[in-house]
């Protein structure tokens, strides 16, 4: 019993939580643009931008903040690019979004290498933890909330109720899931389908940013070009096994962070080969989609365009 | 222009898609300070050297190999986005069959080529079963399994048994016994057979997707699964067996690149998305996805990888920047109306 006591600390509940905001963040973007009826395949790609953007710009800015709404504006950016291609280029969506990935994966290493010198940015101190003084003497809470952040709670509550009800209350919302469902009757009905997917991709293309700039700040203090590591994908399983609705996808988000935080533990521990470890949350990963079965992208990225 | 118009008739574009892609790549080099002419002199000077043209020809096997895995999976349906996760089981596991086992050179190659194929195709079977029993997107698994492939590569490597000793700060395995190893065709150079072997498997997927009864029923598959199945054709079987045939040819590919480049596993060369398994799905795309054009479009990313190390060499820039521009290469090629509009407008404006 000595090993369990040591890997199921009160450390593994909070980094959970920690590691689970950014891919809430993210896979709740790729929500909204997959109900669209566009999947955004480049989340990883703007989640690395993101991450990139806001250890660049906090440096000179000193500000977490600052840097985090830029970055969220740059992922808008190249979702923007990548909507140029997939909506008004009638691209195909998942080729269009691999071409942004490969674009992003390329140009942030030269990026890097021309303001660093080297292949990672330097530490940075990015967002203060332990935000809420009081609650650190209280015992067990005070050891699981001690090391978030206030874009962790953000993330995991005040997003997933925004998004609730953005896409079941709002009009909006419901033009989404009408354009996503069918963009012919959509289109007939007088909903702007290609506004509405112009708008839903560069939000997902924001959140993308902003997940990767809670991940490099809040989490890594660093970005490398590792620092990802297909969280981006980890996200698009994530709604697709929460059947796209914003409440069990945060619930299979807690679950492939728990995962991800369990085999960061392990690594610390030193049991077995980390390697071994490291693929634990891939792994299971592709099990759950399993056994939760059909996870396919809404009408396979067909492009829309009038007669 | 009539010849533009024609659906068919695509491989014009996509030679204006490269061209297009190259140059942007080569011009945005200079937002990073440096003279894009001094690059392409370095390009130039490197590629007509023997060192040059032996890294071009040499590189172009694994590209093709991968690139027709992509395909093979492609003309059923299947988008086998994890062809780099394949391409580095084949890899490994190949090292580890030359490293370990000596018998006569040519049942020894074929020895290690099977079971780097096989390997392969291994890698691909949790994709292929959760998308035929459980209707998950292949898209996702099979890219999450690239993430898994090289933790495998690494762990394998690093075994007491087959890492190399010698090396210190590198994790490697044991270098292939000449045995498995390609001979060279010419001498004084590192091109060896793989390059012919790869033009013969072009050959042959060719001949598969469009002679052969099962390639029929997967392209047909692959143009509208629905009207396929109320055709009676097996639409699991058919995309299972495309599948693990794509999967089998990029671990081959991953096979070329240690009997014929590398000799040895070199985990770190294997980590991230600048192998050949994702220029390999770019290949595919940029020709027109047609073995013929694969050929050509894996010589011209043999050709910019090349470069790139060049590059490399001679600058501060990494060879990530390859990656970069395979990208634009890809949006450009999804959108091949642009070109065709740039193409028309040109035509008006001299005539």
């Amino acid at each position: 019993m000595g090993i369990f006591s040591e890997i199921f600390t009160f450390g593994l509940i909070a980094s959970t939580i920690s590691l689970c905001s950014p891919l809430v963040i993210c896979s709740l973007g790729g929500l909204i643009s997959d109900k669209s009826g566009i999947p955004n395949i480049a989340l990883e790609g703007i989640m690395s931008a993101g991450a990139f953007c806001a250890v660049v710009f906090y440096i000179p800015f000193e500000s977490p903040w600052l840097a985090t709404i830029i970055a969220g504006l740059i992922g808008g950016l190249i979702a923007f690019i990548l909507s140029l291609i997939c909506i008004k280029g009638r691209g195909d969506a998942i080729i269009s979004g691999f071409a942004v990935n490969f674009i992003c994966w390329g140009i942030l290493p030269v990026i890097s290498m021309q303001l660093f010198n080297a292949g990672m940015t330097p530490r940075v101190k990015g967002f203060s933890t332990g935000i809420i003084q009081f609650i650190k003497n209280i015992p067990f809470l005070g050891d699981i909330f001690q090391r978030n952040t206030i874009l962790t709670y953000l993330g995991l509550i005040v997003l997933p109720l925004l998004i609730s009800i953005l896409m079941y209350r709002t009009r909006f919302g419901k033009h989404i899931t009408a354009t996503g469902l069918d963009p012919f009757s959509a289109d007939t009905k007088g909903i702007n389908v290609f506004r509405v997917r112009y708008i839903a991709l560069i939000l997902s293309g924001i959140l993308a940013a902003i997940a990767g700039a809670d991940l490099s700040l809040g989490i890594v203090s660093r970005w490398t070009s590792e620092v990802v590591a297909g969280r981006g994908f980890m996200a698009i399983a994530a709604y697709m096994a929460g059947r796209r609705k914003p409440l069990p996808t945060l619930g299979i988000c807690f679950a492939f962070a728990f995962l991800q935080a369990l085999s960061t533990r392990l690594q610390l521990l030193n049991l077995i080969r980390s390697e071994v470890i490291q693929i634990l949350p891939y792994i299971i990963t592709i099990i759950i989609l399993g056994i939760i079965g059909k996870g396919e992208f809404t009408s396979f990225a067909k492009p829309y365009y009038r007669e | 222009m009539k010849v533009l118009e024609r659906e068919d008739n695509n491989f014009l574009y996509l030679f204006l898609v490269l061209i297009i892609g190259t140059l942007i790549g080569v011009l945005s080099i200079s937002f990073f300070g440096i003279n894009p002419f001094t690059v392409i002199s370095i390009i130039f000077k490197g590629l007509f050297s023997k060192i040059g043209i032996n890294n071009i020809l040499v590189f172009m096997a694994p590209c093709i190999m991968c690139s027709l895995g992509f395909l093979v999976a492609y003309k059923s349906g299947v988008f086998n986005m994890g062809v780099q996760g394949q391409y580095v089981i084949g890899a490994i596991l190949t090292s580890i069959w030359g490293a370990k086992v000596d018998l006569p050179a040519p049942i020894n190659i074929f020895l290690a080529l099977l079971i780097g194929a096989a390997g392969g195709a291994i890698w691909t079977l949790p994709a292929a079963i959760l998308k035929s029993k459980r209707n998950v997107s292949e898209i996702i698994t099979t890219m999450l399994l690239s993430f898994v492939a090289p933790y495998v590569g690494l762990y394998l490597a690093g075994l007491p048994e087959i890492a190399d000793p010698t090396r210190i700060n590198v994790v490697a395995t044991l270098p292939v016994n000449s045995s498995a190893s390609f001979p060279s065709i010419f001498k004084g150079t590192e091109i060896n057979i793989s390059l012919i072997a790869s033009i013969v498997f072009a050959l042959i997927v060719y001949l598969f997707i469009w002679k052969t009864r099962v390639g029929l029923r997967a392209r047909a598959t692959g143009l509208n699964s629905i009207a396929a199945r109320y055709a009676g054709i097996n639409i699991s079987k058919i995309t299972n067996l495309t599948f693990i045939l794509s999967g089998a040819l990029a671990g081959l590919g991953g096979s070329f690149y240690i009997l014929g480049v590398s000799h040895a596993y070199y985990a770190r060369t294997f980590i991230g998305f600048s192998g050949y398994g994702m220029t390999g799905i770019i290949a595919a795309f940029l020709g027109g996805m047609n073995p013929l054009g694969i050929i050509f479009s894996s010589l011209f990313f043999a050709i910019l990888t090349t470069a790139g190390l060049f590059i490399n060499v001679n600058t501060d820039i990494p060879v990530d920047y390859i990656t970069f521009i395979e990208g634009i290469i890809l949006a450009f090629v999804c959108v091949p109306w642009i070109m065709k509009s740039i193409v028309k407008k040109i035509i008006k404006v001299r005539g």
